[in-house]
């Protein structure tokens, strides 16, 4: 039941990040005006080069574990807990074009289950710490306002390294670290607050390939142009 | 016996990923733009022949993910560094060559393609290369061995421009083995074998990057009973396996 | 236009990198593994073993094929199957008698290790007396062929193509080592068992072999098990959220929490060798040594289960392999060594100086012909390890150079080794 309150919610945070699409004010910026005029020029070799920009992302949110998992037999009255609570730390080079490029980091409960065996108790709780590079784009990009949501929404993609993380409580403790190769994709929707800053709302799906750990992430974020040059 | 409750499958978690990019197209609806002008813009992988006479050029890297049947616990994404070479000859018909190298093994490539122009903004493209590879490796007390091969791919590509700055491509490929030598000391296997040997799949991207640097960016996905990357594990498997590839070029 | 593009793109990535085709081999023949030989006795099981020509059948199974009975012990019972090794696509048979009356049936199923096809199988013996097939009934006359004929069927249809084998000539019988890889072959040879488990070594002599090699290492707590990764995996074990090295928990733990990839125990080495003693016609146990520390432990249970076996009134190898010079170091740490014996796999003059009885080479550095004299005239058997292509197995068994061979292919190791003609 709890499941599907919390998928409901996911789903209302969704629209509410879609409203404010609808919502959103923001000028032109002169970025804008000059892609505009290569537009009409009927070039794309525009000889001016920048500004390029590092901005960082930061953000947290809510997980669900989304793929099958084990329980072993021997376990009695399993807990099963399938939600987490995510974090992400994204550093991102957005040159004078559309494609974007940077690092992810973070990190992510899988999930855990606890239980009894033969009157002991046990716990078993995965989480992992995605190290990916991820490309990204706007949607929209040589057409359009910064008002469009097509301008705002971005869709992510990254490849990498997931360190998945164990931890067992059953007559002691083992806590170990594995290694899986893995992928991410993302779509994000960013408002703009402020001349550096934005928030942003995005879906996430991490996918630790070698583990077979998954999860889907809904995430505010806040991001910031740190450095333009 | 323990046994494990399956509790949810991930196949339910791609179908919703379709259904996300089925939204995120309807979200494009209203957002067409003008297509009078389309730029020529360069790029390796859609389908739209170079000026005649001139060429085209690319170096990136391919990363290559091993699948665990062969290389069990150890998953990896091997990298290999990619050149690519196209001549226009006329408005629809160019050469291409590739070369791809891991040092101890590497695989060249030649063929052509013929596209046909659909619109100003959708084309395709009917190709054939043929590949030779070589891989060699002297290892104390772990290998003296070489092998090489032959393959061919004949391909379709379609391309789409889906606005003036970013080109889609898929292409499909079959990949058809013509010859196979393998050499451990002083023994050799041959097999003559001319067979489909698996079909890929692209997924390509290609659009400015920085300044005027333009790059490739993709995935292909190939299921086949061999990849010459893999040569020295000595792959006995009549099953296509799955090697998924992250392509990264850039546009010279 | 463009939605339907998008959507087109969409749909098209996720079909095509949601394809990940999962491959499984489902044994359908349920054995019955009746205790006793029924009508197929002593005699009958000794006419029975050969080199078949293949007529019905041969596109399949290839044109020729090596027939031979293995056992089961179970307690006070043994239980006998019939094994056909193949040339093509590293195919078997594992058959059993059947308890029908009026004629000799055997009853099982095929399987091509190189994929996952498999099927039914259903066999007659008869004999060619005078011309004229009829059915055997356990008496053979002079000038009588043994011929084997029935039927097999697909994976998803009952027996349906005719199979017939007619007896050429006996089996080979230079001696020869053949050891299945982790006892029996990898997880990715989907066997109806897992590897480095107790259920796949009762398996590995219908499989064809006649030794076993498998991976040992120590739990957090010491306790020697069969286990070949070096962390716990899906490619090996079900998913429970357990992660890293085995050597990080005891025993207890991975017994409650972990089991194989078919539903089977990790077991000890000890269980392991109590199997191969009690259960099997096993005669070589290869104790790779996967684990980093003192070996002190499993040459103790190598000691025990060599006089457990010597008591039982087998012949049975069982040796501690060496790959490498962390493992050398260990044995050089023993206390008392010079009871010991040892395979090592690295260069011949290491081998030598460790006064090890087996050396066994990577194959893939040749038939290193020189070498492996050198070591052969020097007294010591020589193995290859591990070889699965079908073709350099035919080559390696042609040298006859080698004394073994370690494969995860251990029924095609057979079928070139069984038809050789010298």
């Amino acid at each position: 039941m709890i499941y599907r309150r919390l998928q409901t919610t996911s789903w209302v945070v969704l629209l509410l990040l879609l409203s404010l699409a609808v919502q959103a004010q923001r000028p032109s910026s002169a970025r804008r005006q000059r892609r505009l005029q290569a537009i009409e020029a009927d070039t794309l070799t525009d000889t001016r080069r920048g500004p390029y920009t590092v901005v960082v992302t930061a953000g947290g949110g809510l997980s669900y574990y989304s793929t099958h998992l084990g329980v072993p037999a021997a376990i009695e009255q399993t807990r099963l807990s399938r939600f987490g609570t995510p974090s992400s730390l994204r550093v991102m080079w957005y040159p004078d074009h559309r494609l974007r490029v940077g690092l992810e980091t973070g990190w992510t409960t899988m999930y855990s289950y606890r239980g009894q065996v033969a009157g002991e108790n046990t716990h078993v709780y995965v989480s992992a710490v995605p190290i990916l590079v991820v490309f990204s784009m706007p949607l929209g990009w040589l057409t359009g306002t910064d008002r469009s949501i097509a301008r705002r929404m971005a869709i992510t993609a990254g490849t990498g390294l997931y360190v998945n993380h164990s931890r067992l409580d059953y007559l002691g403790t083992v806590m170990t670290n594995t290694n899986s190769l893995g992928w991410m994709a993302a779509a994000s929707y960013t408002y703009p607050i402020g001349r550096r800053f934005r928030i942003a709302g995005e879906l996430k799906w991490f996918d630790a390939v070698a583990v077979e750990n998954a999860a889907f992430t809904a995430e505010l974020q806040l991001v910031w142009r740190a450095f333009s040059w | 016996m323990a046994t494990i409750r399956n509790l949810y499958t991930s196949s339910n978690l791609f179908r919703q990923l379709g259904y996300s990019a089925l939204l995120i197209g309807f979200a494009q609806l209203g957002m067409a733009q003008s297509s009078k002008v389309w730029p020529l813009q360069p790029g390796i992988y859609f389908p739209q022949a170079p000026v005649p006479g001139k060429w085209r050029k690319s170096v990136g890297v391919v990363f290559t993910t091993t699948p665990p049947e062969l290389t069990e616990e150890i998953r990896v994404s091997v990298p290999a560094i990619d050149f690519n070479l196209q001549r226009g000859l006329s408005k629809n018909f160019y050469l291409t060559g590739r070369f791809q190298t891991q040092f101890v093994q590497s695989n060249i490539g030649v063929g052509f393609r013929w596209v046909k122009p659909f619109t100003n903004r959708l084309f395709m493209s009917a190709g054939y290369d043929i590949t030779g590879w070589l891989g060699a490796l002297q290892i104390k007390d772990v290998f003296s061995s070489q092998a090489f091969g032959v393959e061919t791919f004949p391909n379709v590509s379609v391309g789409y421009k889906l606005t003036r700055d970013l080109r889609f491509t898929f292409r499909t490929e079959a990949i058809v083995d013509l010859y196979y030598r393998s050499q451990v000391g002083s023994l050799a296997v041959v097999y003559n074998r001319r067979e489909v040997n698996g079909v890929a799949f692209t997924f390509m991207l290609e659009q400015p990057f920085y300044h005027q640097r333009h790059v490739s960016v993709g995935v292909r996905g190939a299921y086949s009973n061999f990849n010459w990357q893999l040569w020295s594990l000595f792959d006995t498997f009549d099953r296509n396996l799955f090697y998924p590839q992250l392509i990264f070029g850039f546009i010279l | 236009m463009k939605p339907v593009i998008y959507s087109l793109l969409g749909l098209l990535l996720v079909a095509s990198l949601s394809c990940r085709k999962t491959y499984e081999a489902l044994v359908p023949y349920d054995f019955t593994n009746l205790p006793g030989s029924g009508q197929f006795g002593t005699a009958v099981r000794a006419v029975t073993n050969g080199v078949y020509t293949v007529s019905n059948g041969a596109s399949e199974f290839g044109d020729q094929v090596a027939l031979k009975w293995t056992y089961l012990h179970n307690g006070a019972d043994t239980s006998y199957y019939l094994s056909v090794f193949t040339g093509k696509d590293a195919a078997y048979f594992n058959l059993e008698g059947t308890s029908q009356t009026d004629s000799l049936v055997l009853g099982g199923y095929w399987r091509k290790l190189v994929n996952d096809q498999i099927g039914l199988a259903q066999l007659t013996l008869r004999v060619k007396h005078q011309g004229k097939l009829q059915l055997y009934k356990g008496q053979l006359a002079p000038g009588d062929t043994m011929v084997i004929d029935g039927l097999y069927g697909d994976k998803n249809s009952k027996l349906s193509h005719p199979i017939t084998l007619t007896y050429n000539r006996p089996l080979n019988s230079r001696p020869f080592s053949i050891m299945a890889h982790r006892s029996g072959g990898r997880t990715s040879d989907l066997l109806p068992a897992s590897e480095n488990s107790v259920e796949i070594i009762k398996l590995a002599s219908r499989l064809g072999a006649t030794g076993i090699e498998v991976d040992v290492r120590y739990t957090k707590d010491g306790v020697p098990i069969l286990y070949h990764d070096n962390t716990l995996n899906l490619r090996l074990i079900q998913k429970n959220g357990l992660m890293g090295p085995v050597e990080d928990y005891t025993y207890q733990q991975l017994s409650t929490f972990v089991r194989l990839i078919n539903g089977e125990k990790i077991p000890t080495l000890e269980e392991a060798l109590e199997t191969v003693v009690n259960n099997t016609a096993l005669n070589f146990v290869w104790l790779d040594t996967k684990y980093i520390g003192p070996m002190d432990k499993v040459q103790a249970i190598q000691q025990k289960y060599r006089q457990k076996a010597l008591q039982a009134g087998r012949d049975l190898r069982i040796i501690i392999g060496l790959p490498s010079t962390e493992a050398v170091d260990s044995y050089k740490a023993l206390a008392n060594k010079e009871n010991t014996p040892i395979l090592c796999e690295l260069d011949t003059a290491l081998t030598r100086s460790l006064g090890a009885r087996i050396w066994a080479p990577r194959w893939t550095l040749g038939p290193q012909t020189a070498e492996v004299q050198a070591m052969k005239a020097a007294g010591l058997t020589v193995f290859v390890w591990t070889l699965d292509e079908p073709e350099f197995i035919r080559e390696f068994i042609g040298q006859n150079q080698f004394d073994g061979i370690l494969s995860n292919y251990s029924p095609v190791v057979a079928f070139y080794h069984y038809t050789e003609q010298p």
